[in-house]
Order: structure tokens, then sequence, then C-alpha cells
């Protein structure tokens, strides 16, 4: 490995703080024994050269522990294990914990020695595709448009936990459509031309949803339906069709009817612009009619349409009866199969048909942020067109634009405008920005004076959009832009203003749900489908609760200051009605979320109904799967992969059905069987703290299989515990665990690649300047921001 | 208990097909479309994946050749047995482990149509090999308008449900245009109708939009060029990608000339994706046939759920997570519940294969001159073993294969044998395939 620094790298390296110990002499040969020593009988047993299949991949022969710089990958490993209590293995001789905080203190000294001396911030692939959610955004920033176009845009593969991973992350003839379908799409809605033909759009009643409480948002007294913001081309006619429920139409098998009279109302920004009226059939016969039909002008914009039924006070009684099972699509403990025995009626789906009679674009706020000048003349028209071209081009590819950069889509523009005018020009320039290379890739082009392996300090104007990607999954704002154009990004104070500034802003929340949504699994929630006649309960609009529980908490958490161990630790938390009633809280109703401290069982995020749902099967807990994600997620090792072959169980092959085992009988039998015991003796614990709550996070004190729950357990390192709080205490004992788990989650995440052995000092750096502070969790962002990693880069081969 | 008869109401299957289309309308297009066509019939390829293995001795009939007792698994398929071939007994040896972790679904998926192993890697060194499905779309594709189209039912938004050291990408896809070069799956029945016939305006407004994806796409490749120059060696693979996706627009816009247009003028298309699972499988199962029929491809892969998929099926009565039930440790009531998955998959396939027979292409119906590989990378599931793997050909393949039999191979001949027949048969004709060692008689 070269061992070569550009004189760049030092610039940043002085920015940071130089860990004490790096000025530190080498290993005394004496030290070096001991730690050779302590090798031999603890570790060397199993991980020698013979052994490696069996024991992770990892030999310990042959590596000098005097050397620990010379191989990160192999010392990493170590460091990573010991430190979390994994190893030694439960049940073998482990050293005194004073030798072992010797032992991986010298490891992490010396590898922090050399990457002081000589830092690798690594290499994030020069071309990132932006995902999803960055191009939603991305185009939420630049025209201020409400759409959502993620339906139409290609979904993203995941690497590493993350679906922002810039190597996996490709193109393709049908991503390639796609990206031209949505380009069109936007440049269309951006300038309000109107559609080729009058265009549909269907907004749906989610398939589980409750649709017997008011939807949040629309107004009270109401039950169920629908309420949408939708972007509208032009000011013209359009025509709002509302559906029922098919159980209520001719077509249906057994419909049925309902016994009273009811009032389906439409709202348009709020205000009230018509009313239907559902004539009641006592004989329970469906009526003639299911669509309804209302043609109205508008004008170009945004609008919130609201569709919903007034709440008849006699439903009410019934509905505490009925109300688990009474949902529009769930029959016979099948979701999607639609129910066709309920009393009343349901809204399926409201669409917008048009423009008709189109008047013109209008003065859609959307239009005039864009087209911000009109020209009166043919030859004004160009030098027009050009200037919004060049304000989109600087925001979208997010640096100064040059004429090179504006040329190409000027061709574009004449081409198009030379026989359909201004605006067909103007729509055509747009729709060839959004599919440019340098719109779809954030570029980051190796220094022309960098020579190939060398590190270099990212521009200004670089780093600015890896702020706002790592903070806002966007593009960066104006202001940002600003700063990085004069410099305030290179000096300390400057950059934590921006940080500070970034954090504050709303945008900020795109962290909380992509970052946290992904590391704690909060996506999953939405293909979590409990198994419903267990879970009678779990819906969509629980579904949405719990996951807004973790996302505000971990927001509060964020942006309070507070320390990352919270998370953990925290005694309050947020809920709603649905969530409340949920959690088994007194006294909390409605769809605002209240913050509430804890008492009793729950307290920090393992005991969020969402992250205990979705570390469950769909019928039962799952202590392997949660065990998993604690080791993954909160302790930073993930679990080895399975063995090639697993063996069956012994009990399966006698086939033994008689009764139902408890999961703790069933996890037994991984630890009886010596081929699983390695791992499951270190995994199946961890999930047995959490077996007080069921599969959809409800306490409980009595399992599947009605015996009383068994939360005790023993952690590798022998040390005993006895149900969640007490794990939970364990947890916070060593609080650099979990915050350098943190904070190697987010490194990934920031930087869009997996971590290699050489980024751990970055982290650990990051861990120990956060720690006078407490471990703020808003310490530990800054710290990815200011480190190496983040702000430098190492040069690829050299160009030709 | 068992749910699989209840009526769906016609409207919700319609729902997915848009608010206001009708069937006939589909229909009428067709005339337009296929007219001047050539006088032969084209054959078409299919390839549609089920993951997680599958119980053997519920598929593999006991009797070889023609007179074989339909077994449970293929029981939704006996309708068509004498359009339909089983083959059993090979294997997929490039899906063994060799090691201790390495990520069996991951490898399995990866390897199904190619016969490599793949590369352990979650970065850009993602490696595969080129699958049958691709080497027939640069055979059959050439007179398309889509060389190849890619479908698959379950979305990918799951995090951190892949396998250690293996990118997602793995399982989100089987299809492989070359080792480095995954092809996504789509599942949306919306953005697919659109890729098909585009966006649903009238015939002038949507020659005049295909003029100026030309007039973009053109510029564009100036850019790309500026870029690739600018950039080291190894990053230039991003570049030659996209502009190899740009050639492949360019191309794609060629090809569809007018009769997209006169297409567009009929159809609507659909908005989402259906809120019934077996809806939105029917929905992508009739693309997949309209597809084929209107000629815009003859090559069409399709995912019926991705490997490790926890997805459970309340329509068969199965609550359990498909992957979870799939390591059933041999007890009886977990094997009798994958089992009810797997023929589940197959009622869904029988959807497809009742369109095809049903739908008239030139001296017979489109099944007759279709060769539809169904199948999946594992056998026994429980033991992650890529042996003895289940396989159902669909189709005749315009008179080139005579289907009917159950055809019991050599036990442990690569699969990738089998593959190479079938690419005959749809006169596609490579010497080897992945670890190929001859061809498989059928």
């Amino acid at each position: 490995m070269k061992r070569v620094v550009a004189a760049s790298g030092l610039v940043v390296a002085l920015m940071l703080a130089v860990p004490v110990h790096a000025a530190q002499a080498p290993a005394a040969p004496a030290e070096t024994s001991v730690h050779q020593a302590l090798l031999q009988k603890n570790c060397i047993t199993c991980h020698n050269e013979r052994n490696k299949a069996n024991a992770g991949r990892l030999s310990l022969e042959g590596v000098d522990v005097g050397k620990p710089a010379d191989h990160p990958e192999v010392w990493e490993k170590v460091v990573a294990k010991v430190k979390a209590g994994l190893m030694p293995p439960s049940g073998l001789p482990r050293p005194e914990a004073t030798q072992k905080d010797a032992f991986v203190g010298y490891l992490e000294r010396e590898l922090d020695k050399k990457a002081a001396a000589s830092p690798n911030p690594g290499r994030t692939e020069t071309f990132h595709r932006l995902n999803r959610a960055e191009y939603r955004n991305a185009i939420r920033e630049l025209f201020g448009l409400e759409m959502d176009v993620t339906p139409y845009l290609p979904a993203d593969d995941a690497s590493y936990g993350f679906d922002n991973i810039a190597g996996v992350l490709k193109i393709s003839q049908s991503r390639l459509e796609q990206y031209l379908s949505a380009a069109r799409r936007i440049s269309r809605a951006a300038l309000g031309t109107a559609p080729p033909a009058p265009a549909s759009y269907e907004y749906r009643v989610k398939e589980s949803a409750h649709q017997n409480e008011r939807a949040e948002g629309l107004p009270f007294g109401t039950r169920g339906g629908l309420l949408f913001r939708h972007d509208f081309p032009q000011d013209a006619e359009y025509e709002l069709r509302v559906d029922l429920m098919c159980r209520l139409g001719g077509e249906c098998d057994g419909s049925v009817g309902f016994p009273d009279e009811h009032t389906l109302l439409v709202l348009i920004d709020g205000e009230r612009v018509t009313s239907f009226t559902l004539e009641p059939r006592k004989d329970m016969r469906p009526p003639q009619e299911r669509t309804w039909k209302l043609r109205l002008p508008l004008s170009a914009g945004s609008h919130a349409i609201g569709v919903t039924f007034l709440k008849l006070p006699s439903i009410r009684e019934i509905d505490s009866v009925i109300e688990r099972f009474d949902r529009p699509y769930f029959l016979n403990g099948v979701i999607g199969q639609p129910n066709n025995t309920i009393y009343q009626p349901y809204l399926d789906v409201v669409t917008v048909v048009g423009p008709f009679n189109a008047k013109g674009p209008g003065h859609a706020a959307v239009r005039q942020r864009l087209v911000t000048c009109t020209p009166k003349t043919k030859a004004e028209q160009e030098p027009c067109a050009r200037s919004i071209v060049a304000k989109l081009a600087r925001r979208a590819y997010r640096r100064p634009v040059a004429a090179a950069d504006l040329d190409p889509i000027m061709e574009v523009y004449r081409s198009e405008a030379k026989d359909a005018g201004f605006d067909v020009g103007l729509e055509a320039a747009v729709t060839r920005l959004l599919v440019s290379p340098e719109f779809l890739y954030r570029v980051e082009k190796d220094r022309p004076t960098a020579k190939p392996g060398t590190n270099y300090r990212l521009t200004d104007i670089e780093l600015a959009s890896r702020l706002s990607f790592f903070l806002w999954s966007s593009i960066p704002d104006e202001a940002l832009l600003r700063a990085a154009e004069t410099g305030q990004l290179s000096t300390p104070a400057g950059l934590e203003q921006q940080v500070r500034r970034m954090l504050a802003d709303r945008r900020s929340n795109e962290l909380i749900e992509n970052f946290a949504g992904q590391w704690l699994m909060l996506r999953n929630l939405d293909a979590q489908r409990p198994d419903m006649p267990k879970f009678p309960n779990f819906d969509d609009s629980l579904r949405a609760s719990a996951r807004r529980e973790t996302e505000l908490f971990f927001g509060s958490v964020l942006r309070e200051n507070r320390s990352v161990m919270e998370l953990l630790s925290a005694d309050y938390t947020f809920v709603d009605g649905r969530l409340a009633k949920h959690y088994g809280m007194p006294k909390i109703y409605g769809t605002q979320f209240q913050r509430v401290k804890l008492t009793g069982n729950r307290s920090g995020l393992l005991g969020h109904a969402s992250i205990l749902t979705v570390t469950s099967r769909p019928n039962r807990t799952s202590p392997v799967l949660r065990g998993k994600w604690i080791l993954d997620n909160i302790l930073g090792t993930p679990a080895p992969d399975p063995p090639a072959n697993v063996p069956p169980l012994k009990e399966d092959e006698a086939g033994t059905q008689n009764k139902m085992p408890s999961v703790r009988e069933r996890m037994a039998s991984h630890r009886a069987n010596v081929v699983c015991a390695g791992c499951h003796s270190m995994i199946d614990p961890l999930g047995f703290a959490l077996e007080n709550f069921d599969a959809v996070g409800q306490y409980r004190t009595m399992d599947e299989s009605k015996k009383p729950v068994d939360a005790s357990g023993t952690l590798p390192d022998g040390s005993k515990f006895d149900g969640f709080a007490g794990f939970r205490q364990m947890l916070l004992r060593e609080p650099e665990i979990f915050s350098t788990t943190v904070t190697k989650k987010m490194m990934i995440y920031a930087l869009g690649r997996g971590l290699e052995p050489t980024d751990m000092p970055a982290v650990r750096q990051i861990v120990r300047d956060a720690k006078p502070g407490g471990l703020k969790l808003s310490a530990l962002v800054a710290g990815v921001v200011k480190s190496v990693p983040f702000q430098m880069r190492r040069a690829g081969a050299a160009a030709q | 208990m068992f749910v699989t008869k209840t009526a769906l109401p016609r409207r919700t299957v319609l729902r997915g097909i848009g608010a206001t289309v009708a069937l006939p309308f589909l229909d009428a297009m067709v005339p337009a479309v296929r007219a001047g066509a050539a006088a032969l019939p084209a054959k078409r390829f299919g390839a549609i994946y089920m993951p997680n293995g599958m119980i053997v001795k519920d598929f593999v009939p006991a009797e070889a050749g023609r007179n074989y007792t339909i077994t449970p698994i293929l029981k939704p398929l006996e309708k068509f047995r004498n359009q339909m071939t089983v083959v059993t007994g090979l294997a997929n040896k490039p899906g063994d482990p060799l090691d201790a972790g390495s990520g069996p679904h991951s490898r399995v998926s990866g390897c199904w149509l190619n016969g490599v192993r793949v590369k352990r890697t979650e970065n850009a060194d993602l490696s595969a090999g080129r699958t049958a499905d691709q080497f027939a779309a640069e055979v059959l594709g050439k007179e398309t308008p889509l060389r190849s189209l890619e479908l698959a039912l379950e979305p990918n938004f799951v995090v951190g449900g892949c396998e250690g050291g293996y990118s997602c990408t793995y399982i989100n896809t089987f299809s492989w245009a070359a080792a480095n070069r995954p092809l996504p799956m789509e599942t949306n029945p919306a953005v697919v109708f659109e890729r098909l016939f585009g966006d649903g305006g009238p015939g002038a407004a949507r020659m005049a939009g295909l003029r100026r994806d030309r007039s973009i796409l053109d510029s564009l490749t100036g850019d790309l060029a500026r870029l690739q120059k600018s950039v080291g060696p190894s990053d230039r693979l991003t570049m030659d990608e996209y502009l190899d996706a740009v050639r492949d627009v360019e191309r794609r816009i060629q090809a569809t000339g007018a009769r997209a247009a006169s297409a567009a003028e009929t159809i609507e298309k659909p908005f989402g994706i259906p809120a019934v699972f077996e809806d939105h499988s029917n929905l992508m199962f009739d693309l997949m046939a309209l597809a084929y029929r209107t000629d815009m491809t003859r090559v069409v892969s399709f995912q019926l759920a991705r490997e490790l998929s926890l997805r459970s099926y309340p329509e068969v009565g199965v609550s359990e997570a498909h992957h979870d039930i799939s390591h059933h440790g041999n007890r009886a009531e977990n094997i009798e519940k994958k089992s009810k998955i797997d023929t589940y998959h197959m009622k869904l396939i029988s959807h497809l294969a009742e369109k095809l027979a049903n739908t008239p292409d030139g001296d017979g119906s489109l099944l007759d001159h279709s060769m539809i590989l169904v199948g999946g990378s594992m056998g026994d599931g429980n033991m992650h073993s890529p042996h003895n793997l289940p396989v159902v050909l669909l189709g005749g393949a315009g008179g080139a294969h005579k289907p009917g039999a159950h055809v019991r191979a050599t036990f442990d001949d690569p699969f990738m044998n089998l593959c190479l027949t079938v690419l005959d048969k749809v006169d596609v004709h490579l010497d080897s395939l992945g670890d190929s060692t001859g061809r498989q008689e059928i």
C-alpha cells in the first residue's frame, strides 16, 4: 500500500483534533508479548489457520500483534467482537476485564496512530445516482411541485442496509425510460402545459385503512375518506369522480346496501363544495349508483381535495362491537378480500380527470416561480429561455454552470421552439435538463492535480452536495450553495453553522425518515403483515402511528441535543390515541401526537411497537430476529452467516407435533445442536430480553404457548439479566459500543458506501470527540461531517 | 382454511387496467398493431421464477412420459397438460454452498438462468452472468421495440432483508444483461403499461413526443462523451451504462414508429398496484400477454416473489412468512403450508397459460408459439439445495417442441443443459451456458 499523503490532506488533518495518544512511541516489546500471550490463551485455540472455516473465517495465526496497523482488516474485527463482549464465546475462558481493556486499548491506539499519520479517506464512486427519495426531494426543491413522482421512478437496490449506496445504483434502458417519462411529467406540470389528452389520476384508500374514524386533516364529525393534494396544470374544468367500495355496486356478488342515509362531502382547499346523499336501502339491496361525478372549474396550481362521509352518531355504538373486524378489505382473516358484509358505505377511489376547456396555464405559483421572464417579442424568447435554464441548471447540477452546460439544453429548446413556440421549447429544455447525467448523478471527479492513490480535499461545492444529501436527502438550497461559493464551508465555524441550520430546518426530517427509517428498519413496517386473526387490531393507522412514534422520538433526541444513549434509555415517547390504546395508556385520544412520560415497562427504542413488530414473524415473536437486530443495530457486530448446510433439528426429525412448543423450547434446540450453538448462544438471549412484548409490541406476561414469559438470559460475557429493564441497563453500561454503532451506520449512509477497516479510526475519533459533551446525537452527526472520509477522497486511477 | 374461491368482483379486476378501460379496447387494437406482420408467427420466450424452493414430493410426478399422474402442485396447470412439459432431476451447482456463510438465497437467485456463481459483494463489483432470457432477447428482440421486459410482484423497499455480504440486487432480479449489469424488475403495472404504450395521448401528439425524445437523447450523447473524457477508466463504466441505455431508448423509439401511436389511441393506462394480490398478479400476467400479442417484445422475465420473501399467504390459509415456512424443519404441517404456497403460485401462472392459450396468433394460439420456462433455483428449500429443481415448460415453441410429457433427466445434470435446449427451441443457439455440459433432451 502506498504511504502517500497529499499536502492538501494535512489541512483537514489539522482541523480534526489529533488523538492524544497519536504521538506515543511504538509499542514496547514487553507490551506486545503480553497481548500475544492473551491471544494464544484466549483466541488462537479456535482462530487458527486450520480451523478458520469454523471460526468466522478469521485466523489470528501469522499476523503480528506487534504491528496491528499492517492488518487493519483482521484487528478491527477483533476490536469489535472483544469490545462488545461477544468474544471469547460464552463458556470459554475469558481474560480479566483489565487485561481485555488493555488489549483492546492497545489495538485501537496502534490502528488510530497509523490512520493519523497516513489517513485513508476511502473513495465513494465517482458517479452516485440519486435514489427515489433524493430525486423526489430535488424536484420539490427545484420546482415547488407537490406531485409525488416516486411511483414512476425505478426502485433502488440496497446494500449495507441502505438504498443510497453509489456502487449498486445502476442505470439501464428501463430506468432511463422511467426518468424520461418522469421528466416529461414534471416539466409539463411545472410549466402548466396541457397534457396531450385529458389525463386521469387515481387516489385510492389503502387496503387495510380503518374507515370508521376521522382521517388526518379532514373535518371533525367526518368518517374515513381521503385527503390529497393535486397539481392542476391549467385554469380549466376538471372532473372529480368518486367511487365507493364495490360491494355497494350491482356487479358485486353478495353485496348489500345499508340501512341509514349517508352524506358524502367533497371539499376543496378545506371548503365544502358539494355533498351527495346516499339513500338508505332498508331492504339492504345495493343502491343503483356507485359513482358520483362532479365537474368544476379550478385555477391552475395545487389544491387540496378531500372526500369523506359525515359520521352518523347512531353508528358509534355498533362501532365498538365490530370495530375490530370492520375493515373494507378484510374478510375471513384475509387482508385484501373485499368485505361484503359491512353496513355502511366506504370510499374506494377518487379520480381527477382533466383538463377540459382549458384556458391556459394561469398564474399557478409553480409556473411563476420557474418562468421568471415574459418575452414580449420573438427576439426576446431565446434569451429569456436561456436565463431560466441557467438558473435551473445551477440548482439542478448543484454548482455554477458554464455556457458548455447550457448549450446542449438550448439546442433542444431551439429545435422544439422553432415550430411550436416558447412554452413547448422551454418544456423540452426542462425535460432535457432532468435527464442530464449531471442532474441524475452526484459527480465527484478526481482532482486533476491529485496523483492516483493520494488523498485530496473535496471542494466546497462538492462538500455542499455531500452535506445536503446527507442531512436532507436533497440538493443544496440557495443558502448552502452560496456558502459553498463564498468559501464558508472550508472554515470550521462556517461548516458548523450550516450543519446547525440544516438540522433545524424541517428538511432534515428526511434524515430521520431515510436514515433512521432504514437503520431501524421502520420502512419494513409497510410490508409487515401481522396475522390478522391473531392481531386484529393491527391496521394501517397503527402502522403509521408506530412509525411516527419512532421518527418523532429520534427527531427529539437529535434536535434537543440529547445523548445518543437516550435512544435506549429515554423515559419519554410520543403517542397518539391509536398508539396509546395499543400501549394501554389511558385518556389519550385523537390523531395528534403528544409527548408522554413512560412509567413501567417501556423505555427507549427497544420498547417501540415499530421495532418490536418489524423484528417479529407475522404470527409470533422471534428471539432470533430480535437478537440479530440487536447485534447488528445496537451492538454493531452483525451475527455471522449461518453455516452452509444447517442440519435438521433433532426434534424435527422425530416430528413431534403433539403440542406447541414455547418459543424458548424451540430455541433450546438451537443451542443443543453444536453447529448452531456457537452463534445462537449469542443471538437468542438478546431476543429473550424482549419476550415481554408480543409480535406487534404489546406488553404481555403469557407467551404464544400460553406459558408465563421468561425474559431472563445470559449474555456471552456471562452476565445475567432478568427482563427488559435489566437488559437495558447492561446496554447502557458501555456507551461507547452503542454510540460507535450509530456512528458507523451514519457513516455508511453519509458516504453512500460500505465502511472499510481503514474507516474505523475516523469512527472512533467521532465518538471520542463527542464524549466530553455527553455523546450528543447531534454531535455525532457533526462529527461525521467533519471526519476525514466525509471531507476528503482518495484519487483513483489516472484519467487518460 | 382455503379461501380461494371468493369471486372477485369483475370491476376490481378491471380497475387495475384503468378507470374507464374495457378489455374490448385491447382486442380492438390488435389488428391495427399486427397488421402487416410477417406471415410466420414469431416465437416468444418467457421465464417465471418461484423462490424459496419447492416441496419436491408434491411436485415431481411418479411416472415419466406422457401418462404421468398429475401431482398436487401441478394440479392448477392440469388443464394445459398437453401444452406443458415437466422436467425434473436437474441441478444448478453454482448455487451449491462452498463454505460456511455464503448467502444461499442470493447465490441461487443470481445463478438461476446463467449457471454462474455470483460474487459476494455489496459494492460496484457486482458480478453474475448474462442470463438465458437476455441471450434470447438479443436474437428475438431484434425487430421489437423492447428487447425484453422484466416484471416482478414484490416491491423492493424492504431493508435489512438481504444476506450479509450480498447486495440486495442479487435477489431483486434474476435477469442480467451482462455479468455486471443486473436488470431491474418492475412491479407497477402503470409503469409497465407506459413503457409498452406511452402515456396515452392522441397519435399526432405522441409522434411529436417521440420526436422530442429523440432530440433530447441526441443531445445527451454529447454530455456523456464529455463526462466520459473527464474521468478515469474505472469510472467510465457508469457512463458506458448510461450511453448504452440512451442507445437502447433511441433504438426503441425508432422501432416503435407508427404502430405504438395507433395502439396508444385505443388504450388507457392502469393506475398503481392493485390492492388485492391476485389482481396484481393477474394484471401483470395480462400485461405480459399483451406485450407478446402486440409484439412490443418477445421476451419477458417475471419474478413471482423474490428469494427470502417474507410474504404470508392468507389467500391459502398460510399466515407464516414464506421464507420461514420454507425452512419447514420436516414438520408435516409446515411442509403442507409450503406446498400450498407452491400450488397457489401455479394457480397464478395458470392465469397466464389461459390467456396465452385463448389468444389467437397466426395459425394457432400465443401459447403454441411460446416457450415459457417456469421454475425455481432450489429443490428442497429447507436445505437450500439447488438440486432436483422444479421445471415446467409451457407452450410448443411454434412447433419446435412437442409438449405433454414428464421428462426425468439424469439426476444432477446441469439445469443449463435444459436452458440451452429451451433456447434452441426458440431459435437462439448457444454453444454453452454457465456450467452446461451438453443439451438436455426434452
